[in-house]
């Protein structure tokens, strides 16, 4: 291997150190207009009337568009593949508000204070209706309705209740096993709202092209789901929108929802004009997605050697004004964190409300680090009750090599699902080398008299991409000089997806990494592809390029073949050149001269690749915390990840994802929140107030990658994005625990939060 | 957004004003505007005071220490004069205002002009008895800084400029700690205790406590400060600091928000200023960094 596994420069790191226009909002188009959306001021209330006289009448307001002037046709923001799981609950301006923040209207202006001066001269009348913002009340409640469509599609109990999504799966009988168990462990847990977060802001601007095609250029994790949706609510053919994505500044699963790309397609229809909507740090944490908070509860039967015999988790969650992703990422609460510790019995339910409150939704880790996090705490709990070590009760049931995952058959992505089985695991030797990295069994004292030490560990598992579902395609295409152009629908969004799948091109075709260039997105001219989610570019999105460029192989091959007359097995490819035994050698780009200039052919191929596997990546987290008891404050000082995520296709890029995985953790363990009040109203929704980690924040870090071989990967690799992400919230709580004796089932762990626990313990 | 008419550079305090009485309108001051643009406010002009000379440090011969308004954070914690002021309490306190890039703007006029119960270097300049120099068109004059906050956000300026900070040798000799408590490492302090004492033969002079983000303004705690003054070192149990602890947090007047409780607050109060009068009092002088995060 060469290129595969060399840490090789991020295709793209000089254009972004030098600052070049490479993001959505760095290229303004000529007659640009400025966009803002009047957010609704009530939680719950229906809009009866929009008059926009006063707002059309400032100078520089060019249009205003409310529900009375926008066809509403039920859909879903939420981004998925078609059949898309998530309810059509959703239309472009709604007649009902249902959360502070939703749209009641959109101005578009000549500036941007224009557009926000307008907003202010909006004549609104509403009718008020009762707020639920607790999911329980909003679970008890039939009589306020949020969603009070007879039928919307999706919608578990749609018109009759305020639940959004149900599951209910059992495998064996827990009810049964429980009675056989030496004991019976069972504990809540609580997980808040946070956000993304991600350094650029939801942006999109849009224009219609010189043949009256709509073009979005867009800060989008998902330009062909996109573009899909988009043709559907607009009534228009898809060959008729061009979504193109250029660089972007983050993503995390916030920008696989159509958050406003629908509103400036919309206004660009309206008014033939190009139009910029982009929004402030203090909208995204009001209007758009949050990790869906969740209560859990956790019953396990156990054995007193530490067998585990069923295991239940029965979930809440919260899915906030509309159902983006209310079953698939409450489904993935279950399926990709219980299967970590096989057993005959494991029931799985799920109630998934609607409320008042912002909407939740998809999120890296999508569900798995709610998951985790009760169950790896409750691991600790069931140690600490049948007086066994963790660590050995860990070691004792987790998954291993050919173990079946019955849950994943019975869930799937919202319907049955396929069998998994684990064909590459290096879940033990993380384990052993992430406790020697972090000296588990030999605590260090504490750095001060005053603080108490502890120590603390996770196992989490995830997938790679969805299996049966997700899938891309790639082009390859060589030129003349040996160089490739690589076109995908795979979307860099900063993780180095572009620079991974350039490698895996440059290895199968035996060139250089630097002699690829990729185009990733764009739907005029890159191949389809579901997008960025799911733990899925390298794996699946990869696996396309793999074919692509085996493709393009084969027809040199043949090419070759047929000026050497040999046959084309004898044919080899490596370091640049093509060779059939010593005296028949030519470089690639000879070859590529050969088939353009002699053969007249163009060597190239367009490859799909869909897996019906998606093997789960493994990591063994670690947390070496102090904990000061009189004040709550939990100093983090040293975190270890040994990661399996197959093989790292570029080893410092896998190791970025780790860390950052790491570090957007400890702000969820240690004090992020939207903290929002009984009214519906965030009250921290700015940087100020709402605290994500900055480097200040970031213990001594250990990452450990732990290679495996998966057989249905490319060159052996799985996926790195989100499972680093689930373990160091319940590794960081289980080490506050371990030091100061008591446990903390509720995140964030502020520090008011844990002197209160251990002043209430005292008592 | 800001909706600016005229932005105005002033060259002396004098001058600078003068140009905030002229207006047409509303002005506000700006030197660093790192708070200023957090929340920007509505105002029709703004007076730069930057090029107005109020950016130095001065040390005058007997040890005295005087800071322009103009100073930025960054100055404050790398001054070698600050540096060795009583320790380097202000240094310490500056060092740890938000990230590097703020303090290379942030001044310690802009820090104090705000006003906000938690600003950063309010109470170590409160224990080190900091005295205000304010200048209106063509006059001066003088305070000490627990007179110049009137409220949240207030202060007793009125359009006067605040021109500087006056801190007097004699505080330069204490023994000066403080501590504060956040959730993350770049967050708005919850609870800031500063103490600075001195000891003369084993008997402790003055000593001032000063508590911020516990009050609606940044505060001295001076029933509690009684109880240290004039005592006998060897008399200073852990009980009697703990006592100190408990009356100093009965002297605060804390808010519950989102951040914290005022309970919460409070008892942080109690806890921290025993542990930072414990470790002021125990301070070896030549070992001028012990003790700060205990």
């Amino acid at each position: 291997m060469t290129e595969v596994g060399r840490n090789v420069t991020k295709i793209d790191a000089f254009k972004l150190a030098r600052g070049e226009p490479v993001f959505t909002d760095d290229v303004h188009p000529v007659g640009m207009l400025w966009a803002k959306v009047l957010g609704s001021p009530h939680a719950h209330a229906r809009i009866v009337s929009v008059d926009a006289t006063r707002a059309l009448a400032l100078p520089g307001v060019v249009d205003v568009a409310w529900h009375a002037q926008v066809k509403a046709i039920p859909h879903t923001r939420a981004g998925q593949s078609h059949p898309e799981p998530s309810p059509w609950d959703t239309v472009i301006m709604p007649e009902k508000a249902r959360f502070i923040g939703d749209r009641v209207a959109v101005v578009v202006a000549e500036d941007l204070a224009t557009a926000e001066k307008a907003l202010g001269l909006i004549d609104v009348q509403y009718e008020v209706l009762p707020a639920l913002t607790d999911m329980d009340e909003a679970h008890r409640r039939t009589d306020v309705l949020i969603h009070e469509v007879p039928d919307p599609r999706g919608i578990a109990e749609g018109g009759r209740s305020n639940v959004a999504a149900r599951i209910d799966k059992q495998v064996g009988d827990v009810d049964a096993a429980l009675k056989t168990c030496d004991h019976v462990v069972e504990r809540t847990y609580w997980l808040p709202r946070v956000q993304a977060s991600h350094i650029e802001p939801h942006v999109a601007i849009s224009w219609l092209d010189e043949d009256g095609r709509l073009v979005v250029r867009t800060s989008t994790q998902v330009p062909f789901h996109l573009r899909r949706i988009l043709a559907r609510i607009l009534e228009m053919k898809e060959a008729d929108i061009r979504v193109i994505k250029p660089r972007v500044g983050g993503g995390f699963g916030d920008k696989q929802e159509m958050v406003m790309e629908d509103l400036v397609a919309l206004m660009t229809l309206r008014t033939r004009r190009p139009v910029r909507l982009e929004f402030t740090r203090t909208e995204e944490l009001i209007c758009a997605r949050v990790r869906h908070p969740q209560r859990i509860v956790m019953t396990t039967g156990v054995m007193n050697d530490g067998t585990i015999i069923a295991n239940r988790m029965q979930v809440t969650a919260d899915t906030g004004a509309y159902g983006s992703h209310a079953l698939t990422v409450q489904g993935n609460t279950g399926q990709k964190v219980l299967p970590m510790y096989p057993c005959a019995n494991i029931h799985f339910q799920v109630t998934c409300l609607y409320t008042n409150n912002p909407i939740s939704g998809a999120f890296r880790g999508y569900g798995a680090p709610q998951g985790c996090f009760a169950l790896e705490c409750h691991i600790d709990e069931v140690a600490k009750v049948i007086g066994m070590d963790r660590l050995e009760l860990r070691r004792k049931n987790h998954i291993r090599l050919g173990d079946t995952d019955p849950l994943s058959a019975k869930l799937g992505e919202g319907k049955e699902g396929l069998v998994r089985v684990i064909r590459s695991t290096g879940l033990e030797k993380a384990i052993e080398l992430g406790c020697e990295a972090i000296g588990w069994g030999r605590k260090r004292p504490p750095s001060a008299p005053h603080l108490k030490r502890g120590l603390g560990m996770a196992l989490a598992m995830q997938g790679s991409g969805i299996a049966g579902v997700d899938w891309g395609a790639a082009t390859v295409k060589l030129n003349e000089d040996g160089s490739v152009n690589l076109a995908v629908g795979a979307t860099d969004i900063g993780q180095g997806s572009d620079t991974v799948l350039a490698q895996i091109c440059a290895q199968e075709l035996g060139i250089r990494y630097e002699d690829v260039r990729v185009l990733s997105s764009d739907t005029d001219l890159t191949p389809f592809d579901v997008g960025a989610y799911a733990s899925s570019t390298t794996y699946v999105s990869g696996g396309a390029v793999l074919k692509a460029a085996r493709l393009v192989r084969e027809q040199l091959a043949a090419m070759a073949a047929e000026r050497w007359k040999c046959a084309v097995e004898e044919v080899r490819f490596g370091a640049g050149l093509v060779n059939a035994g010593p005296d028949r050698t030519m470089t690639v780009a000879e070859l590529a001269s050969h088939a353009l200039y002699h053969v007249k052919v163009q060597p190239m191929a367009t490859a799909s690749h869909m897996s019906n596997e998606s093997p789960p990546p493994f990591a063994a987290q670690f947390a070496d915390v102090e904990v000061d008891p009189q004040t709550g404050e939990v100093f983090l000082r040293r975190f270890a990840s040994a990661v399996d995520l197959g093989t790292p296709i570029h080893p410092d890029l896998a190791e970025g994802q780790i860390e950052g995985a790491v570090a957007q953790a400890i702000g969820y363990a240690l004090f992020e929140e939207v903290i929002v009040d009984a009214g519906g109203r965030v009250r921290n929704p700015n940087f100020l107030d709402y605290k994500i980690a900055s480097a200040l924040d970031m213990p001594e870090m250990i990452t450990i990658l732990v290679p495996t071989q998966e057989p249905s990967g490319p060159f052996g690799a799985k996926a790195a994005g989100e499972v680093p992400i689930d373990g160091p919230a319940p590794a960081i709580v289980n080490a506050i625990c371990d030091a100061v004796g008591v446990r903390a089932y509720r995140i964030p762990v502020t520090p008011e939060r844990v002197w209160r626990q251990i002043k209430e313990a005292g008592e | 957004m800001w909706d600016l008419k005229e932005y105005r550079i002033a060259g002396s305090a004098g001058e600078a004003v003068a140009m905030m009485r002229r207006g047409p309108g509303k002005g506000v001051y700006i030197a660093g505007g790192t708070d200023l643009f957090l929340f920007p406010p509505t105002c029709d002009y703004v007076v730069d005071i930057n090029h107005a000379g109020l950016s130095d440090i001065v040390g005058s011969p007997d040890g005295d220490l005087f800071i322009g308004a103009a100073t930025t954070l960054h100055d404050l914690a790398t001054n070698p004069l600050v540096n060795r002021f009583a320790g380097g309490l202000l240094s310490e306190a500056a060092a740890h205002c938000g990230n590097r890039p703020v303090r290379s703007t942030a001044t310690i006029g802009g820090n104090l002009c705000n006003a906000l119960p938690s600003a950063d270097l309010a109470p170590a300049l409160l224990a080190l008895d900091a005295v205000c120099y304010i200048a209106d068109e063509d006059s001066q004059e003088s305070l000490p800084l627990e007179d110049f906050f009137t409220g949240p956000r207030k202060t007793v300026l009125d359009g006067r400029l605040l021109v500087g900070i006056a801190l007097s040798a004699e505080a330069a000799k204490r023994r000066a700690l403080a501590r504060r408590l956040t959730r993350s490492a770049e967050d708005i302090a919850l609870v800031q205790v500063a103490v600075a004492l001195e000891v003369i033969d084993g008997r402790v002079g003055a000593v001032r406590i000063a508590l911020g983000s516990v009050a609606p303004v940044p505060m001295r705690a001076m029933l509690a400060e009684a109880q240290i003054e004039g005592e006998l070192l060897s008399d200073l149990t852990p009980d009697r600091l703990a006592d100190a602890g408990l009356i100093a947090a009965s002297e605060c007047d804390p808010i519950d928000d989102h951040r914290a409780s005022a309970e919460y607050r409070r008892e942080m109060v109690g806890v921290l200023t025993r542990r930072v009068l414990a470790s002021a009092l125990a301070w070896n002088p030549s070992d001028d960094k012990e003790g700060g995060a205990a």
